[in-house]
């Protein structure tokens, strides 16, 4: 595949595009790729200041009391988005719901191990523990493992 | 949860309390009624406990998310609904046991009920090892487009 960069000079009509015979998996890796990429969220912080962050940096969205909270590293956002919106907006970009409440970044996903009734914990790589239910479990493992999800 | 997705969990576990149980009757028969001589329907005996005792298992699920001592009282009330089913179809069928054989049968029922839950739970253990493998490969690949586009920037 040839990979080109052509400079322009308006930064408002930078672009990637992708030129392909065929819209293959790898392509789709691409896309998200480039989706996920300096993509920016406005949020509200605890000091009820409005910032943008990055959504690669967003271990998990939450959902509490009608609202729905992004966790970074460092600071937590309240965003203007609901629970589902979140969901459908951003599953390119590696986010997937794992209980009724939370949307995590499977990019962060440390790993996960076996709760009681047949739930799991995933683990996050700033040391978090989230619960995923027994209903989402299937699909994340789909995401992650494909085709072979059925021998776990 | 998908009907779909339960069927072979369930089937897991049946035939798992199925094999437990068997091996649980051989036990208890050898130890108490070393002298009885048992015809062929014994042998549906373990497939109909272990089918009953998987039923009873949807004590333990619910829509909403249980916290661990939400889901531990309901394993016992799932633990005690079985103990209630195999001593009282024994006692239907006109079986008495002795008090020793009723602390052991009740402990041993216990043990097997500890011991299907705990297969599960190494079934899971397994489950979730793979999963993270695949998962360090799903993120590598990312990765690598990210290296990919360094590259080129450079």
């Amino acid at each position: 595949m040839k990979v080109k960069i052509r400079k322009i000079l308006k930064k408002e009509e930078e672009q990637v595009v992708i030129e392909c015979v065929e819209v293959t998996q790898e392509v789709k890796d691409i896309y998200s790729y480039a989706l996920t990429k300096e993509t920016k969220i406005p949020g509200l912080t605890d000091n009820q200041r409005m910032e943008q962050f990055c959504l690669e940096d967003v271990y998990y969205f939450e959902a509490l009391d009608e609202k729905v909270f992004a966790y970074t590293g460092k600071q937590v956002y309240e965003i203007k988005m609901r629970l589902y919106e979140v969901e459908a907006a951003y599953a390119l970009h590696h986010f997937i719901r794992c209980s009724k409440s939370v949307v995590l970044n499977l990019m962060l996903l440390e790993g996960i191990s076996p709760a009681l009734n047949g739930r799991f914990f995933a683990h996050m790589k700033n040391g978090e523990r989230l619960m995923i239910s027994r209903g989402y479990a299937q699909k994340i493992k789909q995401v992650v493992m494909g085709g072979s999800s059925d021998e776990a | 949860m998908k009907r779909r997705d339960t069927l072979p969990e369930f089937v897991i576990t049946f035939l798992v309390c199925t094999a437990c149980i068997t091996i649980l009757e051989g036990v208890m028969g050898m130890l108490f009624f070393p002298e009885e001589k048992i015809g062929y329907d014994a042998f549906f005996s373990p497939p109909f406990f272990g089918f009953f005792s998987v039923l009873f298992g949807a004590v333990t699920n619910s829509k909403k998310e249980l916290g661990i001592r939400q889901v531990l009282f309901r394993r016992l009330i799932h633990l005690l609904m079985i103990e209630t089913m195999v001593f009282g179809l024994n006692y239907v069928c006109g079986i008495t046991f002795s008090l020793m054989e009723f602390c052991v049968l009740a402990l041993a029922i216990a043990i097997v009920f500890v011991t299907v839950y705990g297969v599960i739970w190494m079934n899971d253990l397994r489950s979730a090892a793979l999963f993270n493998e695949k998962l360090k490969v799903y993120q590598n690949q990312q990765l690598c487009y990210n290296d990919c586009g360094r590259k080129t920037n450079s």
